[in-house]
Formats: structure tokens, C-alpha cells, sequence
């Protein structure tokens, strides 16, 4: 048996994954998952038009009651994705917006955020 | 379609034994100092064992010190009785490293500021300009100063520097973490946060803990000896059209590739849906093939300040545990912090789009192999 391998893979991404947070206007409005992604279908729509709106996008995770995803898209839809995610002002006739809050090459090192764990240290 | 450029990845996958005498694992792991937190996956579980849960980093405590002057952590008191009697982690929290300034200490003796242009020129200290930043456009500027070093004691010029550019010249205050591993077991942490506890706010933080727990999960096969065979199967499904090879039908059956069991291991630490169909509307992400279905797996994550020398502990307790139970294999993943100025040892780390700075062990039962994976940003360089 080989004793040591080692491989650097150094190219673009193969996988992004975004983690996002939805926000309405009124926040009393809750969407489930499968509205989400037509959210997202919608959002590149309005962007890009019929080709963007075909961009492979899977909702790994949708929590209802905070309305956090975690998205999955191709590395080289990435920027698509995000920019019209950032755009996206409105859904169902209803103001929204959706905040971008880690995105990573890497689908572990969404689990944490340290650059958020510590806002709330207690005193 | 307008096509755009994507960020860059990094990451590394290594596999051999604990056993090698050239196995790095150890080194990855002290080297590797500022540690947010740790995660430990084991299959076929029902609960943490207690080998695990004993060498767990559970009882490390660490502690949160608010606006506190730079000065005060160079001060040749504070270097006397804690950077040289014992292993001190601090890093500042709060500042992003893209945008901000940001210090740290590493057990080494070295504090690191990395820090704007702004304020390289006010401070006075020598430093070398960001090594991720284009030569003529540097926004990000480093300063190392030696602690540890000889001429770092009161009276001489190295030190009086030091304390007049951060006192007089600019008071650089942050909110910091601090951990600390004294070399003599009569000491504690306690006399680190006594140490201050007069003059400014210290808070002695335990580490955060989050468990779950999966029934009826499928998990990948894992063949240790495979580590990435992705290319070689494309080659070998190009020659099975030219009607020759057979061979290929038996590695694709045996094992998964060592990128698609990190992805699933992150699709499990984030809890995301492994049951995609594959003309699902939402997700057609699922468990990749071989799977085999196991009727209860464990996650454990602590996240908090840890340092080295405890997940150094931890994993061993986890070889040990790994190597005589029923496991086919388990995972232990370390999150290092998104806005630390050193990913391991001395070396840069920047934020870029993320600032990942990751690894993760698989650890198999057979020969004591494992395989290494780490994660690395743009702004990082490869360890």
C-alpha cells in the first residue's frame, strides 16, 4: 500500500455554496422551500433572462422559521447567482431582500461563523 | 451569456498513516493555532464515547477581554508571566481582517498585526506590506515584533519602541481572546484574568457546545487507499469506449472520492437534505454512491478559542477509539478563525470572498491511515 499521497487542487471551484438569509418587509411573511427556490428562479430571471433562469441552483437547507438556505451553484454561475440574489427587491408583490452571509468553496466551513459568533459576547 | 470569472479554491487532500514516520498530522495540528471550533462525526454512535468526551476541549476555558490597549499585552510584566511561562493564544475579535486591523499572539512569542495603511504610517514599526496585495496598490501591511527575543526587556530600544508607538503614538485598542497553556501545572487560568480584572472588563467564557443526532442515515463506503479517483475514472470511461478496460466498474463500486465525502460531510455539519431526487425541483444533492445505511450517527461541535494541544488530545483519544470499535471510519473537523492574521505557523492568511482556513481528518480503522483535508481560501498560502 502507497505510504503517503498528497494532491493540491487549485483551479476554480467546481461547487459554491451560499449562505443567504431572506428578509420581508412585513415579518410576519414565511415562504417554504419550494417558493424559495422560485425565488431564486425568479431573481435570475429578472437578471439574466431565460438562460439564467436554467443556472442549476439546489436549496440544500431551508429553515422556515428563520428563512436561512444554503445553496449549492457551479463555480462558474456563482457571481450569476449572487448578483442576482443581491438584486432582488421584490417577491409576490411583497418588498424583500436577501442577505448574503458566508459563501465558501467548502460546504464544512459554512457550519461556523466566527466572524458573527462573537458580536453577542455576554457581559 | 456574459461569462464571469469565479474565485479560486484551495484545497489540499492528503492520505497516510498515523503510524508513517513522515506523517505530518501532528504538526498540522499544533501548527495550526487559532482553532474556533471543533466537530466530530461518528457513525454507527449513539452517543459521544466517553474516551472522546473526556479529551474533549469541553473544560478549556478561555477568556474575553474588552478594549484593551495593545500596550497593555507587550508590557515586559505580562510578557515575563504569561508569553514566556506557557503557550498564549490571543486574537482580536471584532475587526475584520479585509477592512480593519487585527493582532494577535502566537504561542510562539510573535505578536502579528496586520494591519491598514492609515495606520502603518501613525505606528512607526517596521513591517512588510501583505504578500496577497498588488505591488503598487498595498492597502495591508504587516508587523511582526518578537516577544520572546533577547532584546525585548525593559531598558533596551527594541522594547521602549514598541511601548512608545503603541502608548504615545497611537493607542490601538481591541476587544481580545485569550487561551493559555502554562508550562507550570501549579498555574492557572485564573491568574491571567486576575491580572487584569482591575482595570478592565474580563469575562471567563466556556466553549459552546451543539450535538445532534441522525437515525436511518445513509453514509458513504470509504476505500482509505482511494484517495481521489475522479480523473482516473474519466480516463478509464474514455477507454471503456474504446471497449477495452473492466477494471473501473470494480473502483467505482468500491469507494467514494475523497472530494465527495468532504462535500457530504459538510451537507451533514450544516444539516442540510442528503434525500435530493435527482429531478427534484429544490435540491438533487444526495449521499454519495457506494452509501451504506447505518442506524445512528453522532455530530459534536465545540465552538469557542481552542487551542492546539487539546485537539492534539482529542485526536488521539479518537485513533484510540476509532481503532477498536465497530466504526468504519470518523471524522474530526477543525474550524480556525475567518479573520485570524496567520493561517498555520507564521504563514499569511488573508479574507478574500471567505476566509477559510479548515481541515478535517478521516480516520480509518485499518493500518491507522487517514486522510487529511484542508480548505484554504484565496489569500492563503498552501501549508
Amino acid at each position: 500500500m502507497s505510504g503517503f499521497q498528497r494532491v493540491v487542487s487549485k483551479d476554480t471551484a467546481e461547487k459554491f455554496y451560499l449562505k443567504v438569509a431572506l428578509e420581508f418587509e412585513n415579518p410576519d411573511t414565511r415562504i417554504d422551500s419550494v417558493q424559495f427556490r422560485a425565488l431564486v428562479s425568479k431573481a435570475l430571471h429578472q437578471l439574466y433572462g431565460e438562460t439564467g433562469a436554467s443556472i442549476p441552483v439546489d436549496i440544500l437547507r431551508f429553515q422556515d422559521d428563520t428563512m436561512e438556505a444554503i445553496l449549492r451553484v457551479s463555480g462558474r454561475s456563482l457571481v450569476k447567482v449572487w448578483s442576482a440574489l443581491t438584486l432582488l427587491g421584490e417577491y409576490a408583490q411583497e418588498e424583500c431582500a436577501i442577505r448574503v452571509t458566508q459563501v465558501s468553496p467548502h460546504l464544512l466551513a459554512l457550519a461556523v461563523d466566527s466572524r458573527h459568533f462573537f458580536q453577542n459576547l455576554p457581559s | 451569456m456574459v461569462e464571469f470569472l469565479s474565485p479560486k479554491s484551495k484545497t489540499i487532500f492528503e492520505s497516510s498513516a498515523f503510524i508513517h514516520k513522515n506523517s505530518r498530522h501532528t504538526s498540522c495540528v499544533s501548527d495550526h493555532y487559532f482553532n474556533h471550533a471543533v466537530e466530530v462525526f461518528l457513525p454507527c454512535c449513539d452517543s459521544l464515547p466517553d474516551a472522546v468526551q473526556v479529551s474533549s476541549p469541553q473544560r478549556q476555558e478561555y477568556y474575553a477581554v474588552k478594549r484593551l490597549p495593545l500596550a497593555e499585552l507587550t508590557n515586559a510584566e505580562f510578557v515575563s508571566r504569561f508569553v514566556k511561562a506557557g503557550r498564549l493564544y490571543v486574537l482580536s475579535i471584532g475587526q475584520h481582517i479585509d477592512t480593519h486591523n487585527v493582532a494577535a499572539i502566537l504561542p510562539t512569542g510573535r505578536l502579528i498585526l496586520s494591519v491598514n495603511k492609515d495606520t502603518y504610517q501613525e505606528l512607526g514599526l517596521e513591517g512588510k506590506p501583505s504578500q496577497f496585495e498588488k505591488p503598487r496598490k498595498v492597502t495591508k501591511y504587516s508587523v511582526e515584533v518578537n516577544l520572546v527575543a533577547e532584546s525585548f526587556c525593559k531598558g533596551k530600544k527594541n522594547y521602549e519602541r514598541v511601548q512608545w508607538c503603541f502608548k504615545d503614538r497611537l493607542d490601538l485598542t481591541f476587544d481580545f481572546l485569550l487561551a493559555w497553556q502554562p508550562n507550570d501545572p501549579s498555574q492557572s487560568l485564573d491568574d491571567l484574568g486576575s491580572f487584569w480584572s482591575s482595570k478592565y472588563e474580563c469575562l471567563r467564557v466556556e466553549q459552546r457546545q451543539h450535538s445532534f443526532q441522525m437515525r436511518n442515515q445513509s453514509i458513504p463506503v470509504i476505500d482509505s487507499s482511494l484517495l481521489l479517483h475522479r480523473q482516473h475514472k474519466s480516463n478509464q470511461d474514455a477507454s471503456r469506449m474504446n471497449g477495452s478496460s473492466q477494471g473501473c466498474e470494480e473502483t467505482q463500486v468500491r469507494s467514494c472520492d475523497a472530494a465527495e465525502v468532504y462535500e457530504w460531510l459538510g451537507a451533514v455539519a450544516c444539516q442540510c437534505d442528503c434525500s435530493g431526487a435527482s429531478d427534484s425541483f429544490v435540491n438533487t444533492y444526495r449521499c454519495p454512491e457506494p452509501s451504506q445505511q447505518v442506524s445512528s450517527s453522532v455530530c459534536h461541535r465545540w465552538t469557542g478559542l481552542i487551542t492546539s494541544e487539546r485537539i492534539l488530545h482529542m485526536l488521539d483519544a479518537l485513533r484510540s477509539k476509532v481503532e477498536c470499535s465497530r466504526m468504519p471510519w470518523a471524522a474530526l473537523t477543525v474550524h480556525g478563525f475567518t479573520d485570524s492574521p496567520v493561517s498555520w505557523g507564521s504563514r499569511e492568511h488573508g479574507f478574500s470572498k471567505y476566509g477559510n482556513n479548515l481541515y478535517t481528518f478521516v480516520i480509518f480503522p485499518k493500518e491507522q491511515r487517514y486522510w487529511l483535508i484542508m480548505g484554504i481560501g484565496d489569500h492563503d498560502v498552501c501549508p
